[in-house]
C-alpha cells in the first residue's frame, strides 16, 4: 500500500494554515532573501570574493560574530541565575525587576546605546571609574559586548523561567532524601533538566546580537578594523549606493547565521535527547 | 528503628498544620497515618523525613534527638506520592543515585553498586527494565522505582506518602499485598500516609488516626475498628448510623427502639448518639417483640456478597443502613409483607456535643464498606 504523506487528523483546517504558513513565511521572509542573493549575483565571482574578503570587512565578521558569543554566553549564565532568583525567591520588588527584564525588548536600541555610551564613557558615570582602573568600556570592543548583552538579556531569562517554574520540587526533596547535597542536586538533577531552554535562550540571545546595529553604533566608536561591526559596513556601503557590495557582505553574514543557528539546533536537539525530554 | 515524637506543632500562616503531636513507632513496624485531607498526616510524615521544619517539639530516631539533623543525615527512605521520578535518568540512574552521590571515601565501586541495583531491581520485580526511563513505565512500575531508588540507601526508616494513591484499583491491590510481604521481609521501620481507611486498616501492624492536626486514636487494625475512641474514628473508618435517642432508667431509647447494656447504664438520663455499624443491626421480617421497631424500605443495593438496605424508621422518620448477606436477603423479601422490623444488637453510646448532623454528612461520604468479618481474615 502507497503511504499517504498526509496524515488524517482529527483538528480540522490542516491544508487552510499550512498554506497560510507557507505564504506568510513567503513573503515576509522567503522571498526578501531570496532577492538578497539574487542581488548578489549581479557580482561576479571574483567581485564578489574580493568584497566579502576584503580586510576591513573580515575584521567586522570577526568582530561582530566574537563579540555577540561573548554576550550570549555571558548572558546564558546571568539569564539563568536572575531566572532562579526570579522564580525561587519571594522579596519585595520582585515584579517590578521580573517586568524590567521585557525593557530590552521595548526599548529602541538606539536609546539603550546613547544610554550605555553616557555611563561607560571616559568621562561617564561608571566610564570614569573604570577609566582610573585603566579598563576602557564606552568606544571598544568591550562596548560593542556591553550593548549586544544589554539587548540580549531577556531572550535566555525568558525561556528559562517557565521550564524552572514546572520544574517538580519533589525531585529535588527525593535527591536531598538520598543524602545528595544543595550543589549535587543542582548538578544532577536541576541543570539537565534546564539544558535545553538554555541552549535555545543562547541560540536567540546569539542571533539577536549577531543582527543587532541600533545599539552598537552609538558605544563602539565605530573605527574600521577595530570596533566597526557587520551591520554597519552595510549601512555605509548602502549610504554610498554600493548596493552590491552591501548584499555580498549581507549573504555571507546570512550564511554563517545560518551555519551557527544549525549547528546550535543541533546541540539543542542532542541536549534533549542525551536526557529523554522528548 | 522506634521514633518518637514528642509535643510538636506546626503552622503554615495562620494555618495549625499539628498541635502538640505526640507519637511513639515501634521499631520495626508497619504504620499507617490515617486521616481525611488536611488533617496534617503528610506534614507529620514530611516532618519525620526532615523535608519540613517544626516550630515546636522534638523528634527523636532510637532516643537520638534529629532536631538538628538535615534530611541528607537522618538516612530516611522518602517515597512520594506521585513518586518523583527523576525522568531525564534511567532506572539504573534513578536507583544508583543514593549511592552514586555519597561522597568518594563512602561511596561503594561502580561494580559494587551495579550489583545492587541489579538486586533491589530484582526485589520490586524489574529486573530487565534498567535502560528504561521513567516515562516508558507504567504508575505500578514507576511507584516500585522510587521503593528501590529509596531502599537503595539502606534507610533506618522508610516513609511513604500516600504511595497507591494515584494507582488504579486493581494494581493497587497488589501493590499493597506486595509492599506488606516486602515489609516482613526487610523488617524496616515504615511509615506510611494514606486517607483510604480499607488502606490503612488492611496493612498496618497499627493505625494512627490523625483529624485536624491531632490524633485522634492509635491502636491495631482490630481495635480502631471494633472500639473507636470517639465518634470521629467511628464515621471515619467505614459506614455508620447515627441514632439520637435518650436514656431512661438504663435503657437506650428511640421510638420503639431499645437497647440495654452495661455501657447505656452510665449514660442514664441523658441525651446520646447510638453509633451502630450497618451489621450490627437485626432485620426481620416480622416483629421480635420488645425493642423492636418497624421500618420502610426505601433502596436496595448490591455490593459484592453483600446487600445494602437503606430504610427509614416508620414512626420517626430517620434514615439508615443495613447490611445482611445475600441468602439473609432473599429469606426476608420471600416473607415480607409490607414494613420490616429491626433491632439493635450493638451499638456504641456518645455525648451529643457533636452536632448528629455533621455525622450524618460524613456517613455519606464514606463509600467503602467494611465487615468485621473481613477484618479478622
Amino acid at each position: 500500500m502507497k503511504k499517504k504523506w498526509k496524515h488524517p487528523s482529527i483538528i480540522p483546517g490542516f491544508g487552510l494554515s499550512l498554506g497560510y504558513t507557507i505564504s506568510y513565511l513567503s513573503l515576509l521572509v522567503l522571498i526578501p532573501l531570496a532577492v538578497l542573493i539574487l542581488n548578489a549575483t549581479s557580482l561576479t565571482w571574483e567581485q564578489f570574493w574580493q568584497i566579502v574578503t576584503a580586510e576591513r570587512v573580515v575584521a567586522s565578521y570577526k568582530l561582530s560574530f566574537l563579540t555577540s558569543f561573548i554576550a550570549a554566553a555571558i548572558n546564558t549564565v546571568f539569564g539563568v541565575i536572575i531566572a532562579w532568583v526570579l522564580v525561587r525567591y519571594r522579596f519585595p520588588g520582585k515584579r517590578i525587576i521580573d517586568g524590567l527584564v521585557d525593557l530590552p525588548f521595548a526599548l529602541p536600541t538606539a536609546v539603550a546605546g546613547i544610554a550605555l555610551t553616557a555611563v561607560y564613557a571616559p568621562n561617564g558615570w561608571i566610564g570614569q571609574y573604570l577609566e582610573e582602573l585603566g579598563l576602557k568600556v564606552a568606544f571598544t570592543s568591550v562596548g560593542v559586548t556591553t550593548a549586544l548583552i544589554f539587548i540580549g538579556i531577556p531572550f535566555v531569562i525568558r525561556t528559562v523561567q517557565p521550564v524552572l517554574q514546572d520544574l517538580d520540587l519533589q525531585m529535588e526533596e527525593a535527591a536531598a532524601s538520598l543524602g545528595a547535597s544543595r550543589f549535587v542536586t543542582f548538578w544532577r538533577i536541576i541543570f539537565p533538566q534546564l539544558l535545553p531552554a538554555t541552549v535555545t535562550g543562547f541560540t536567540l540571545a546569539l542571533a539577536r546580537a549577531v543582527g543587532e546595529y541600533g545599539s552598537v553604533v552609538f558605544i563602539s566608536g565605530n573605527m574600521p578594523m577595530k570596533t566597526e561591526i557587520a551591520p554597519l559596513l552595510i549601512m555605509t556601503k548602502l549610504e554610498q549606493f554600493d548596493y552590491e557590495g552591501a548584499t555580498a557582505i549581507a549573504t555571507v553574514m546570512l550564511l554563517l547565521s545560518f551555519i551557527i543557528l544549525f549547528v546550535t539546533n543541533l546541540l539543542q536537539w542532542w541536549s534533549r535527547r542525551i536526557y529523554r525530554m522528548e | 528503628m522506634g521514633i518518637s515524637i514528642h509535643n510538636v506543632s506546626k503552622t503554615f500562616g495562620n494555618f495549625n498544620a499539628l498541635q502538640d503531636v505526640s507519637l511513639t513507632i515501634p521499631s520495626g513496624k508497619l504504620v499507617a497515618l490515617l486521616g481525611p485531607s488536611g488533617s496534617g498526616k503528610t506534614t507529620l510524615l514530611r516532618l519525620i523525613a526532615g523535608l519540613e521544619q517544626m516550630e515546636q517539639g522534638q523528634i527523636l530516631f532510637d532516643g537520638e534527638d534529629t532536631t538538628t539533623k538535615s534530611i541528607q543525615e537522618r538516612q530516611v527512605g522518602f517515597v512520594f506520592q506521585h513518586y518523583a521520578l527523576f525522568r531525564h535518568m534511567s532506572v539504573f540512574d534513578n536507583v544508583a543515585f543514593g549511592l552514586q552521590v555519597r561522597s568518594r571515601t563512602e561511596r561503594p565501586a561502580k561494580t559494587e553498586i551495579r550489583a545492587k541495583v541489579r538486586e533491589l531491581l530484582r526485589l520490586v520485580q524489574l529486573d530487565g527494565l534498567e535502560s528504561r526511563f521513567p516515562a516508558q513505565l507504567s504508575g505500578g512500575q514507576r511507584q516500585r522505582v522510587a521503593l528501590a531508588r529509596a531502599l537503595a540507601i539502606e534507610p533506618k526508616v522508610l516513609l511513604l506518602d500516600e504511595p497507591f494513591g494515584a494507582l488504579d484499583a486493581k494494581v493497587r491491590q497488589e501493590l499493597r499485598k506486595w509492599l506488606k510481604q516486602l515489609h516482613h521481609a526487610l523488617q524496616i521501620t515504615t511509615v506510611f500516609v494514606t486517607h483510604d481507611q480499607e488502606e490503612a486498616l488492611e496493612m498496618a501492624d497499627e493505625v494512627v488516626i490523625v483529624n485536624k492536626g491531632g490524633i485522634e486514636q492509635v491502636g491495631s487494625p482490630v481495635e480502631v475498628y471494633q472500639r473507636p475512641a470517639n465518634p470521629f474514628v467511628y464515621s471515619f473508618l467505614g459506614r455508620v448510623n447515627t441514632f439520637t435517642g435518650k436514656v431512661v432508667a438504663g435503657e437506650f431509647q428511640l421510638g420503639a427502639l431499645r437497647y440495654q447494656t452495661e455501657d447505656t447504664r452510665r449514660w442514664n438520663n441523658s441525651h446520646v448518639v447510638g453509633y451502630i455499624r450497618p451489621h450490627e443491626l437485626e432485620v426481620a421480617p416480622v416483629s421480635g417483640g420488645e425493642g423492636w421497631a418497624a421500618a420502610e424500605l426505601t433502596h436496595i443495593s448490591m455490593i459484592g456478597p453483600l446487600v445494602r438496605l437503606e430504610c427509614k424508621l416508620i414512626e420517626s422518620g430517620i434514615p439508615f443502613e443495613i447490611e445482611v448477606s445475600g441468602e439473609q436477603y432473599l429469606e426476608i423479601t420471600k416473607q415480607v409483607k409490607g414494613n420490616l422490623y429491626v433491632n439493635v444488637k450493638q451499638m456504641r453510646l456518645f455525648a451529643t456535643k457533636e452536632s448528629p448532623i455533621q455525622l450524618e454528612e460524613k456517613n455519606h461520604i464514606q463509600s467503602v464498606s467494611l465487615a468485621v468479618s473481613e477484618l479478622k481474615a
